[in-house]
């Protein structure tokens, strides 16, 4: 009897799993990547899954918002960033004039090992006219994420 | 009441001849298979089966009325299982089936049109990354920089000290 309740709660879970591998689920940002932000003139949402990513770079999932001509949305968006930031393992940030400019967060891995990270950039405060948010999931290192970022 | 048969008849001779302490031991043995029939029923069986410590055997069931229907009981365990079943086929269902645009390799939205096209996609992410590492680079400089101020006041530092001691 023990054994079936075991094998019960086992199939429960693994019926349920789908669901948590969902991975950009429990983040701030995910209220960014809303209709609210992307249905807006000038911005971009881009995501691409793993088919299309491994052949340049080593993740599974690369999801971004890029807000052009709206500098107030930033706003909105440094206490969400904050919120998830504050949960990072390895965090590399500059603000200017009291904003948040730059911002890379290497969050903790997913239940199946994958690495997470949120990039962030203001342009607005450095003379640029675009707001990108970014969230890579993959088994880059954060070495590699930079490595990326600089090719 | 159920008709009498050779059976019977011969069932209850012999309870008769046993009560009275007349059977023989051939007799006995008769009856004794004859009520270890369970298709022998009636008052005189089972008074013969009491006495002969046929204890376990249940007397004929007096007629009676239908019993009511019970409602199904589910056990938690059934419950459980037919929960986790639906859900693992409505979860393997929803992502083989739900064949939107999100669930394609690669997609972006401008301006709220959806742009499929896996040559314009990347374009889009290779602008975003450059951005990005553009930003990085000129950060990772300034920190370079200021390391290096850094140090280069130490070590002005270091060697006033030095002459004036």
């Amino acid at each position: 009897m023990k054994r079936k309740t075991i094998l019960l709660i086992s199939a429960c879970i693994i019926a349920l799993s789908p669901l948590s591998a969902i991975s950009q689920t429990g983040l701030n940002i995910n209220r960014i990547f809303t209709d609210s932000f992307r249905g807006k003139k000038g911005v971009t949402e881009t995501v691409l899954n793993h088919k299309k990513l491994k052949s340049k770079y080593p993740l599974s999932l690369y999801h971004s918002l890029t807000i052009t001509g709206h500098p107030d949305l930033a706003s909105e968006i440094e206490p969400l960033l904050t919120a998830d930031g504050a949960k990072a393992k390895n965090k590399e940030v500059r603000y200017k004039s009291g904003r948040l400019y730059y911002c890379l967060y290497c969050l903790n891995s997913t239940r199946a090992g994958q690495s997470r990270y949120i990039l962030y950039l203001n342009g607005h405060l450095n003379g640029d006219n675009k707001i990108i948010l970014l969230y890579l999931e993959g088994e880059a290192t954060i070495e590699e994420v930079k490595k990326m970022l600089n090719k | 009441m159920k008709p009498d048969t050779p059976t019977t008849d011969r069932l209850k001779h012999l309870s008769e001849l046993y009560f009275e302490g007349l059977t023989s031991l051939e007799e006995e043995a008769e009856l004794r298979r004859l009520v270890a029939d369970p298709e022998l029923t009636g008052p005189e069986a089972d008074e013969v089966r009491a006495v002969m410590s046929f204890g376990a055997w249940k007397p004929t069931p007096r007629p009676s009325l239908p019993a009511r229907k019970r409602p199904a009981i589910l056990r938690l365990p059934t419950v459980a299982a037919a929960a986790a079943s639906v859900a693992i086929v409505a979860t393997v269902g929803y992502r083989h089936f739900s064949g939107t645009a999100e669930q394609s390799d690669c997609y972006a939205y401008v301006d709220g049109h959806l742009i499929e096209n896996p040559e314009k996609v990347m374009s889009i992410v290779t602008a975003d990354l450059q951005a990005l590492g553009d930003a990085s680079e000129t950060i990772e400089e300034e920190i370079d920089e200021n390391l290096s101020l850094f140090s280069s006041a130490m070590r002005t530092l270091s060697s006033q000290e030095s002459e004036s001691l």
